[in-house]
């Protein structure tokens, strides 16, 4: 059999295959040659830039919990111009497809970002408004939707024609609306969910086990969290939805692409395995395969609608019963 | 992966068979795993991501880790890699109660080579609890002589007299309360007690808790002695992606310890 075609549209970009490697978990691209070369993959997002460099938070940054990781790096990075020459190029030069993401401490860093990036020859960028290690006020920038609205309008217009990606946080009151807002506000594609905001308890030490206190989630215990998300906010727009959260498998990808995805991000698992990206390409390609069906056959199924609330209330009457 | 060796020092990803499992302490065990073809020989301090592959034979109290698990080498002899496993948690208790067949998945050899760790000479090891991990490592290098200043706890968490001898050819081992073999007190009473000796300065390699490599590197500025440090954070991918691991380094900056270290000359870097 022929192989399948595991292409995704995006409509700004077509995708090789929908496997994308998350930001934060795939260095600055280059380090996991020797397992996992980036070109593979759908594309690459390489750890999240700002407008200088960062240093990060105090150690320890991260630990084991119930199955996830909960991590507070606090976002060390080596800022977007170091970025810009010496991880981007070599990049391109494979042949990579490259996403940018970037995060700011203020809104108004955003669109700076996204002008330094415009004719950079980064094929997107991935705006970060949803990092639990990223607050003003105790809230990630996405959590309120004006300001999420604003950052994604204004980024937008300072990227000059480079397709913008707003990448939302997993705990929002309303996530349709948040997802619809960020397509309003021109936003290429919407990517959730982030790491879920997390806490874990040292029980020798009666203290908590990061510096940082705490932390983001990841990994197979935010998955059906992730799903439901995902599931909600495509239902909400028409621009391509990229889901993650805890998706190990191929199988996992595969739910998040009937979930409404049209790619999927992959982080946690390439930190416990740096070939997971590429096995989980292997294996959507071995379903297929095994199924018959093409990948557009994937994504054209979509689940059902689901009940407005969580709750479905009590039963209705039933009459004739005794 | 694409057939072939990988070049020289490139990590690689294997499940390898158990081939000896030598219990040194209660908690304290030694797992020789059987080297697959081709691979790169560990430089001191170098270390493998480590995970029992298959159902464990203990019962659990939880589910099983997410992530491989980071030992120092503690020997290589082109055959066998071994590993000393001290069981801190939930897969190191799996990977003490393993058997000869049982397969292990291996990432590594992973750190950077820190070449100053082999040459002519005194070595003086100073190991922490599961600080021993890497101290099997340097027979092999050309140092001599070496002497190795090994602190525990208690008598509970001490390895054997035998099995130290094998590591160097002078052991000093503390207990803390003075309930095992050798003297009671802190191994850096010891280290304090052989710098201050006459004789040639020897080059100092320590491994052990936060402390003791605080404590080692103002004993050994004191005295102008060189050190290195084998630094511990806890690290995700130990592949230099993550960053859980980065540290300030002494001067500005940050290290990994998982691919800048584990191994730093002590004046540059503290966990």
């Amino acid at each position: 059999m022929a192989e399948p075609d595991l292409s995704t549209d995006l409509g700004f970009l077509t995708l090789k295959n929908p496997v994308i490697a998350a930001s934060g978990t795939f260095g600055y691209g280059l380090e996991l040659l020797p397992f996992c070369p980036p070109e593979a993959l759908g594309a690459v997002i390489p750890k999240g830039v700002s407008l200088a460099p960062w240093a990060g938070n105090p150690g320890p940054r991260a630990c084991e919990a119930s199955g996830g990781l909960i991590n507070a790096i606090g976002l060390e990075n080596m800022g977007i111009e170091r970025f810009l020459t010496e991880a981007l190029p070599p990049l391109k030069a494979r042949g990579a497809t490259v996403g940018v993401n970037v995060l700011g401490s203020e809104p108004e860093d955003y669109p700076r970002l996204a002008e330094r990036i415009a004719g950079s020859g980064a094929d997107f960028i991935e705006l970060n408004i949803s990092c639990p290690n990223l607050k003003k006020g105790g809230l990630s920038f996405g959590q309120d939707p004006n300001v999420a609205g604003s950052v994604i309008r204004e980024s937008v217009a300072a990227a000059k024609g480079i397709p913008v990606v707003a990448k939302l946080p997993p705990l929002v009151s309303d996530m349709a609306n948040l997802a619809s807002i960020s397509e309003k506000s021109g936003a290429s594609a919407i990517s959730l969910v982030n790491s879920v905001p997390a806490l874990a308890v040292d029980l020798a030490t009666k203290g908590p086990k990061l510096a940082n206190v705490t932390g983001g989630l990841s990994g197979p215990p935010i998955k059906p969290l992730a799903l439901r998300q995902v599931y909600v906010a495509s239902g909400a727009v028409s621009i391509p939805v990229i889901g993650m959260g805890g998706i190990f498998t191929a199988e996992d990808a595969l739910e998040f692409l009937l979930a409404g995805a049209s790619a999927v991000q992959v982080g946690t698992a390439t930190l416990a395995d740096p070939r997971a990206p590429l096995r989980i390409i292997q294996g959507i390609g071995d379903y297929l395969r095994k199924t018959g069906e093409s990948l557009r056959d994937i994504l054209s199924q979509r689940l059902p609608k689901a009940n407005s609330g969580l709750c479905s209330g009590p039963p209705p009457a039933t009459k004739g019963t005794k | 992966m694409k057939g072939g060796a990988p070049p020289l020092g490139q990590p690689l990803m294997a499940g390898l068979e158990v081939i000896r499992v030598q219990a040194l302490a209660p908690a304290t065990t030694l797992l020789w795993l059987k080297a697959p073809e081709g691979f790169p020989k560990p430089f001191p301090g170098q270390f493998a991501k480590l995970r029992a592959l298959g159902p464990p034979q203990i019962p659990l109290k939880g589910g099983r880790a997410l992530l491989d698990k980071p030992f120092s080498f503690h020997g290589a002899d082109g055959d066998s890699l071994a590993f000393l496993i001290r069981e801190v948690g939930t897969e190191t208790a799996i990977l003490a109660t393993l058997s000869p067949g049982a397969k292990v998945r291996l990432t590594g050899p992973l750190g950077a080579v820190r070449p100053e760790l082999s040459g002519k000479g005194p070595l003086l090891l100073v190991a922490g609890g599961a600080g021993l991990g890497p101290m099997g490592m340097f027979r092999a290098q050309g140092f001599g002589p070496i002497s190795l200043l090994y602190g525990e706890r208690d008598a509970s968490f001490q390895v054997g007299q035998g099995f130290l001898r094998g590591l160097a050819d002078r052991v000093l081992p503390f207990t803390d309360d003075g309930s095992g073999h050798g003297e009671k007190g802190l191994v850096t009473q010891g280290l304090e007690r052989e710098l201050k000796a006459d004789g040639p300065k020897p080059l100092v390699f320590c491994c052990g808790p936060p402390g003791l490599l605080r404590e080692a590197a103002r004993l050994c500025r004191e005295r102008d002695v060189r050190l290195y440090v084998s630094a511990e954070a806890f690290m995700a991918c130990g592949l230099g992606i993550c960053l859980s691991c980065s540290i300030p380094a002494k001067g500005g900056g940050r290290v990994r310890v998982c691919v800048d270290g584990p191994v730093f000359p002590g004046d540059t870097a503290f966990p």
